[in-house]
């Protein structure tokens, strides 16, 4: 006969026994971790902001070159405020229901990491095509450059000119420099794929890793 | 709701929902930082429905079962932990019993996921209901697959003993 315990397990002196081993271990000291979770929410809140005031930085500067009315410096500012704007939006976009899911249920959350990753994979992508994009911007600012070249003086056509290098350097690099964040995306959303089917396990259908 | 009382306060269960998913005891660490960073965002969340032991569990095994880094790695012989010691021990009676936590956190790592979710609850002392509340089944759901696991958990102790 099984005996009922009053937590409505059933009771041996085996799962008795295996019950107390498993609940005899030391207390951890969670005060570091405690700090720790503080620090990390704070700053996740603090990077939000940043970008926000990054992107209305950026809108504020870009809009001012609109009001030089000239071609160049129109057309530059105009698109500096479309990546301005972008950046405002992408900053919402991949933040999207990422501090308040860890209370539901846990397949929810698999299946929400998962378009979480996916998430983070297509923002890359989207940076790697305004990094391309971003070459208009710098024709546009070569443009801006030149128009104004008689007012200025040698050192500044040098230091333009390494900067606007470096910047195209950096924009052929990046789609590089991401390739194995999104490569790594790519393999835990594989995993947390597999993870979703076992939680499901009255599917038979995810037996086969489908 | 102080946060730090809280996570102090069940700190021993958590550290073992977080052992019965990560083996390695440097993952264990990181998992252990993300499963406080969840409570924090969470615990604001909870409304009195259910024990606040219940929510905090759910909380951990949910963020135990995201963290994926940990799939598949070959048990390991976890090192003796000083703190075990008590009044009474000899030292044969703590290495056997180390030996024992050992060879039971190695079975329920080996568990599938969904049984182990509900053997790590059982053990550490919650009811049918309980763990069906927290994970979201029903309570017969919730004994059913505790029978499976037991079945489990006793044959694979078995071939540990044996092997």
């Amino acid at each position: 006969m099984v005996e009922q315990t009053k937590n409505g397990n059933s009771e041996s002196p085996d799962w008795q026994q295996l019950q107390k081993v498993w609940q005899d271990t030391p207390s951890v000291d969670m005060a570091k971790l405690a700090r720790n979770a503080r620090f990390v929410w704070w700053r996740m809140r603090l990077n939000f902001g940043l970008e926000i005031v990054f992107s209305g930085v950026g809108f504020a500067i870009f809009a001012s070159f609109i009001d030089l009315k000239s071609l160049p410096s129109t057309v530059f500012g105009s698109i500096g405020i479309l990546f301005s704007v972008i950046s405002f939006w992408a900053a919402f976009y991949i933040r999207r229901g990422v501090w308040d899911a860890a209370e539901e249920g846990a397949l929810e959350l698999v299946r929400f990491q998962i378009k979480r990753a996916q998430s983070e994979i297509l923002y890359i992508r989207i940076n790697c095509w305004l990094a391309y994009a971003a070459l208009i911007l710098m024709a546009a600012a070569f443009w801006l450059f030149f128009d104004r070249l008689e007012i200025l003086d040698t050192d500044r056509i040098v230091k333009f000119s390494v900067l606007m290098g470096f910047m195209v350097a950096v924009i052929f690099l990046f789609p590089f420099v991401t390739r194995p964040f999104v490569r790594r995306r790519v393999e835990l959303i594989e995993k947390l794929k597999q993870i979703e089917c076992q939680l499901q396990d009255e599917k038979p259908a995810c037996d086969d890793g489908n | 709701m102080d946060f730090k009382a809280i996570l102090q306060e069940h700190s021993a269960m958590l550290g073992r929902i977080v052992s019965s998913y990560e083996a390695d005891p440097a993952l264990q660490q990181e998992v252990m930082q993300d499963v406080s960073l969840a409570l924090w965002q969470a615990l604001p969340k909870f409304k009195g429905s259910g024990s606040l032991k219940g929510y905090v569990a759910k909380v951990a095994q949910n963020r135990c079962i995201t963290h994926v880094s940990k799939a598949v790695r070959q048990p390991r012989k976890s090192a003796l932990d000083e703190n075990l010691v008590a009044e009474g021990d000899s030292p044969e009676e703590l290495v056997q019993r180390e030996q024992t936590r050992a060879q039971l956190l190695v079975a329920v790592r080996a568990l599938p996921l969904t049984l182990r979710q509900v053997t790590t609850l059982a053990l550490e002392g919650f009811s049918h209901k309980e763990i069906g509340e927290a994970l979201g089944i029903s309570e017969n759901n919730a004994m059913v697959r505790f029978s499976r696991a037991k079945a489990l958990l006793k044959t694979s102790l078995q071939g540990q003993v044996d092997g």
